[in-house]
């Protein structure tokens, strides 16, 4: 298992997957700066289990999620929210495959969940942002928010 | 020649990535079947002729590893060549696969050129034999 924490480990693979997959550049800010726009939101989490077990979580405004899953299939931006839905699971899933060798390294098999997706509203938004593993991510004029929550060694 | 191709993965989002990147680089696709998971990939291999399998692992109804094993349990099936494309980096779990047969492992993110030296190597094998 890596020596670094799995907060940074877990930031820095958000954001870079984010970038690489959805064309989606973002910089971390501080929860007190949580300024989320209009809504709705989509909330997507999965768990891992193996030598250890964990659950990750991504979530962002669903305008933002369309935008994203426009960008991974190179097409024009619609108001499919289903793709969008589903471009954010596999966002998650990628991020979650490579989390996991980057933290606890290539050797160990993981089983994974399959992603699970649900639509929230501004209040459940605010309350994510400040839960324990949260990190709070900005992209142009959205937010995104980041969740972890890995078994202690 | 073209080329029948399946792309077995739960997400719509990359069986269409990789249709479009098989589209860019030219690759020449005769049929593209797409399945949302193992057992449609299997039904699909049942009534098709199919030269290669894109196939991710972590799939709902049937797993990519369940349908890899149904595979090479039918004397037909077996033969046909197999890339895992997932998200998935255990060493482990490749070396688990590659004994099964797949031929090759592309870890998500991918490349367009990535998978594209993936294609050419695999279909230029079998139209030497």
């Amino acid at each position: 298992m890596s020596n670094s924490n799995p907060e940074e480990i877990y930031s820095d693979t958000v954001r870079e997957v984010l970038e690489s997959m959805a064309f989606v550049f973002t910089d971390p800010v501080d929860a007190s700066e949580l300024a989320p726009g209009p809504g709705p939101f989509f909330k997507v989490s999965m768990h891992y289990t193996g030598p250890q077990k964990g659950c990750l979580g991504l979530a962002a405004p669903v305008s933002l999620a369309i935008e994203m899953g426009a960008n991974m299939l190179g097409a024009d931006e619609s108001e499919d929210t289903g793709l969008a839905a589903d471009a954010l699971k596999e966002l998650l899933n990628i991020i979650c495959g490579q989390f996991l060798t980057r933290y606890y390294g290539e050797t160990p098999i993981f089983d994974l969940s399959v992603p699970l997706i649900q639509e929230i509203e501004r209040a459940e938004w605010g309350n994510l942002a400040t839960t324990e593993g949260a990190l709070l991510l900005e992209a142009d004029e959205s937010q995104i928010i980041a969740s972890y929550s890995v078994e202690p060694a | 020649m073209a080329y029948n191709i399946l792309v077995v993965d739960d997400s719509a989002t990359i069986r269409s990535v990789i249709a479009k990147t098989l589209e860019i680089g030219e690759v020449p696709v005769s049929e593209l079947f797409q399945a949302g998971n193992g057992q449609e990939g299997l039904d699909i291999l049942k009534n098709n002729w199919v030269d290669l399998v894109f196939l991710d692992i972590n799939m709902p109804v049937m797993t990519g590893t369940e349908m890899i094993d149904r595979m090479a349990a039918d004397g037909i099936l077996s033969t046909v060549p197999v890339v895992i494309v997932s998200t998935e980096g255990s060493t482990t779990r490749m070396d688990q696969l590659q004994a099964k047969g797949v031929r090759a492992y592309l870890r998500k993110p991918f490349t367009p050129e990535g998978l594209k030296e993936i294609v050419d190597n695999i279909l230029e094998k079998a139209d030497e034999q």
